[in-house]
């Protein structure tokens, strides 16, 4: 059988597109040929695999072996064709039996020595192979677990390519990689690290971050340094109700292709908690939005999709590093251009931004702050006014002092709240709104557009009467208008309300804040 | 039935014509086709013609005038109906009125253009609203002689049925930013007590009253000068067309009549005879407004006028109306409320008075700047009732966030 076919998936984003690795072998002169438009990185796969299957104690072909990876016209990288490539050779030196033309998809990186080994991607590659149509998909023995989360799709792990051939050949080698069972979906998520209820003497804050997590609002928080912002940014998490699977997958998917663990801790479950990024701020524009030369890899903003990207001390980024946030917050995925296609990530993540009132954070304190005007102007403008348009709640926070923190020491009335009873009427929360949206393309009350608050939810007149006189009298300006609609709706929802209540209307507004809070007023 | 089919014959006219879709709905089809008839006859405002129609009826004058009887016989059945005495007060001498009001009449008289008018009623969908018709304002009677013959209404004539218990809310086309926010500030209040609002759709003080209406989910409507179908100004289009939809502009011209100097100022009658008080909110020395309060004033409705700054050229006529005696004074809904009530019983002061738990709140603050949490304990109030209470004193303007607390404004 001089020439044979299989298949491998080459991934662009998290678009995958089915590759044909074919082999023909042919009486001429021995060579290896790699033909079908490889990089630099897969044109070494002819070293690696020929290696590989000699050391396996296989046979290579002692004549011209030529692989084509088609359709050719798809740009290919990587190592995970190593795998296919071999086994389309051995097929074609009549190694198998039983490996027939059907479709089948091999995925792996090899050794010199044969091992298989794991590459980043398998999960949505195998999800790939799965849409496409593959009855079975062969993987990396380590990656396994990951595989065998895409259901519907027989995967096999493989540790080396000696046990490839013997499972291929049905031989009692091969029985022990067998797919394991199918891991069970947990029903209660793992212990989480940070609780709500560790904030101590920050009610209002707590509150706040209460109604971000049910509406999936944007939050800017602004206060002096050991004022509580990450302390509080961190526990974000914990009041985000768990991700349905498919959503958990999508975002197990953006790990997978970044190499990163898609499991809850060292468990092999899918991990359905909302992921928390937070990149330093000197991160670079390919680090937060995703980039790479020729095929991008997914940034901060991809990998905390489903979840919360935090930027602490967020004018300390590069401005157009927080400008290039704008459009995924609009679209909710981000494209990147590059050479060998365009990459689609997706990108709906709740933005937490934390910033001090000034450079020297000392704005709000007694002992005033040293920054000149001209300063503190110019700190106040980092975040641009189109970036903090599309955040409906400013925080100032202030640090607890220490007799306030003893006086809610001893007051034992209180017990506070902790992250799972407020995780319970944020699910109920976002259930109303989500219900009260299912006719229209939102599902949470951050992301409807102004122009339907204020039409097709229009609120009864005495209950936005004294926010229509605020805003005719121009103490409130359109957008902060819009803002507390927004904020409104999502504490009706708390509370449980049909429709937010003139009491709601005013509960949006304090915690709307000021327009730009940064910069100190004093 | 006899009887109309003799007006019919009377008036050359086709059965068919009775059930053309503007007509057939009306109870009468005849009579609302003499109206249409006699709106097209007309400039508004022709007493004369009010007058034959009351006393000879509509359609019966109408076969009159087109079987072309002499002024004789005019007199003749003036004289008939016992409406003779009551012409002669009017228009003292009869006889001439009578004869120039049918030279005038008799030059419009054209098939053609009633019809022309109807088939343009129905593809615009503009409704033909007669005094038979249930949504009539009935209130256009004080008009006496000069009421419409019709209304031409595009929208929901149902509006209508609440103008009785309405302002008509006009002014200068040019306010200033004073006169808008109390054009504003005054319909808010008024929506809220469920007033429909009037107005003459034009630029300023009309369109912006008309536009808080609609802001504030209450009726209003907007008399135009010319026809429905021309939609004028040309710039507030995009109003008058969201009137039409959530309320309705009316007119007593027929569809594609211009408007001109002599209609607009006809069109404040309709406006002040429409509503049941008029409020002038910025107007100047001279200004169309006051001729609308002139007519208000002459059917005995209410006036009352808006006060400004006396350096202010637009506020000089609403001040003369109330130097004069003419207008009363009035600084919010409340005060218009008071001389008639509308449909609810609302509150809505100017000066924005402080609930017991912003009171609370307020004094609490003292005059440090104290963050939610420390009010809460100073105050002795839970978290979601000090956060209420800020949000309706950083409303009002009571308290401005300073960092992370809030103090005295």
């Amino acid at each position: 059988m001089p020439l044979a076919k299989t298949h491998a998936v080459s991934l662009l984003g998290l678009n995958a597109t089915l590759i044909e690795v074919e082999a023909d072998i042919s009486s001429q002169l021995p060579a290896f040929i790699l033909v079908g438009l490889p990089d630099a990185s897969l044109s070494e796969a002819t070293a690696r695999v020929r290696a590989a299957v000699v050391n396996s104690g296989l046979a290579w072909p002692a004549r011209r072996v030529t692989v084509n990876l088609s359709p050719a016209s798809v740009p290919k990288q990587g190592s995970a064709f190593d795998l296919a490539i071999a086994m389309a050779v051995l097929r074609a030196s009549g190694c198998f039996q039983r490996l027939d033309g059907s479709f089948n998809v091999f995925i792996g990186e090899l050794g010199l020595d044969g091992t298989v080994r794991a590459v980043p991607g398998i999960l949505p590659m195998v999800r790939a192979a799965r849409d496409l149509g593959a009855p079975f998909a062969m993987v990396p023995a380590d990656s396994i677990a990951e595989a065998s989360l895409i259901s519907g799709i027989k995967v096999i792990g493989v540790k080396s390519l000696k046990h490839a051939v013997a499972v291929l050949n049905n031989s009692a080698e091969g029985s022990e990689f067998q797919s394991p069972a199918k891991t069970e979906m947990p029903a209660i998520p793992a212990g989480l690290s940070a609780d709500i209820s560790e904030v101590k003497g920050q009610d209002f804050a707590v509150q706040a971050l209460i109604v971000a997590a049910a509406g999936g609002h944007h939050m800017l928080m602004v206060g002096s340094p050991g004022a509580g912002k990450t302390m509080l940014a961190e526990r974000l998490p914990s009041l985000l109700p768990d991700l349905d699977v498919e959503s958990a997958l999508e975002s197990a998917a953006v790990a997978s292709v970044a190499g990163k663990s898609v499991f809850d801790g060292s468990s092999s479950h899918l991990d359905l908690r909302p992921k928390f990024e937070a990149p330093h701020h000197s991160a670079s524009m390919a680090a937060i939005v995703g980039g790479g030369l020729k095929t991008p890899r997914p940034g901060a903003i991809s990998l905390a999709h489903n979840g919360v990207l935090f930027l602490d001390e967020a004018p300390e980024f590069q401005t157009p590093v927080l400008d290039a946030l704008r459009q995924p917050l609009e679209s909710g995925e981000i494209r990147l251009h590059r050479s060998a296609g365009t990459a689609v990530f997706p990108a709906r993540f709740q933005l937490v931004l934390a910033a001090n009132p000034c450079s020297c954070g000392k704005a709000f304190a007694v002992q005033g702050c040293q920054c000149s005007a001209i300063s503190r102007a110019r700190y106040s403008q980092k975040l641009s006014g189109p970036l903090l348009d599309r955040i409906d709640m400013r925080l100032v926070i202030q640090p607890v002092s220490a007799l306030s923190l003893q006086m809610y020491e001893e007051s034992d009335k209180k017990s506070p709240v902790t992250s799972s009873e407020a995780r319970s009427k944020i699910v109920e929360a976002r259930k109303a709104a989500k219900q009260r949206l299912s006719l229209t393309p939102w599902d949470s009350n951050s992301k409807v557009p102004a122009s339907y608050l204020r039409g097709k939810l229009r609120l009864a007149r005495h209950v936005t009467a004294s926010v229509d006189t605020a805003l005719s009298r121009g103490r409130i300006s359109m957008r902060g208008y819009d803002r507390c609609l927004r904020l409104a709706w999502t504490i009706a929802d708390i509370a449980g309300h049909e429709s937010p209540s003139s009491e709601d209307m005013a509960f949006a507004v304090a915690l709307r804040g000021q327009d730009v809070p940064l910069g100190g007023n004093a | 039935m006899t009887h109309d089919s003799k007006l019919l014959g009377l008036l050359n006219l086709n059965e068919k014509v009775l059930s053309h879709a503007a007509l057939s709905h009306a109870e009468n089809p005849l009579e609302l086709f003499s109206a249409v008839a006699w709106s097209h006859l007309t400039e508004p405002g022709d007493g004369f013609a009010g007058f034959v129609r009351e006393a000879l009826g509509g359609t019966e004058a109408l076969a009159l005038l087109v079987a072309g009887s002499t002024e004789a016989s005019w007199l003749a059945r003036i004289q008939d109906s016992g409406g003779a005495d009551a012409a002669e007060v009017s228009f003292g001498n009869v006889a001439a009125t009578l004869q120039d009001s049918l030279a005038r009449w008799t030059q419009r008289l054209s098939l053609n253009k009633v019809l022309k008018s109807l088939d343009d009623a129905v593809s615009i969908g503009a409704h033909l609203i007669a005094p038979q018709d249930a949504n009539w304002p009935c209130q256009l009677s004080a008009l006496k002689n000069a009421a419409p013959a019709l209304l031409w209404l595009r929208g929901d004539p149902k509006a209508l049925r609440s103008s009785e218990l309405s302002w008509a809310v006009v002014g200068c086309r040019t306010p200033t930013s004073y006169g808008q926010e109390a054009t504003s500030h005054i319909v808010q209040g008024l929506a809220d007590a469920g007033v429909t609002i009037v107005s003459g759709g034009a630029f300023g003080i009309d369109a912006i009253a008309h536009h808080s209406a609609l802001l504030c989910q209450t009726p209003t409507i907007a008399v135009m000068a010319g026809g429905v179908d021309r939609l004028y100004p040309k710039s507030n289009e995009f109003l008058l067309s969201k009137i039409i939809s959530e309320g309705a502009v009316v007119s007593e011209v027929p569809l594609a009549t211009a408007p001109t100097k002599w209609r607009f100022l006809q069109r404040n009658r309709i406006i002040a005879a429409l509503a049941g008080g008029t409020v002038i909110v910025e107007a100047g020395y001279r200004s169309g407004a006051i001729n609308t309060a002139n007519h208000a004033a002459a059917l005995e409705r209410p006036v009352a006028a808006v006060p400004g700054s006396i350096f202010s050229s637009r506020s000089a006529g609403c001040h003369r109306l109330i130097a004069e005696d003419r207008a009363q004074m009035v600084e919010s809904a409340a005060d218009l409320l008071a001389i008639f009530p509308g449909k609810f019983l609302v509150d809505q002061p100017i000066f924005e008075f402080m609930a017991p738990l912003e009171t609370r709140t307020f004094d609490s603050i003292g005059f440090g700047a104290p963050t939610i949490d420390q009010i809460c304990r100073d105050a002795g109030l839970t978290l979601s009732e000090a956060t209420q209470a800020i949000g309706s004193l950083l409303l009002k303007g009571k308290v401005l966030q300073r960092g992370a607390g809030y103090q005295r404004a």
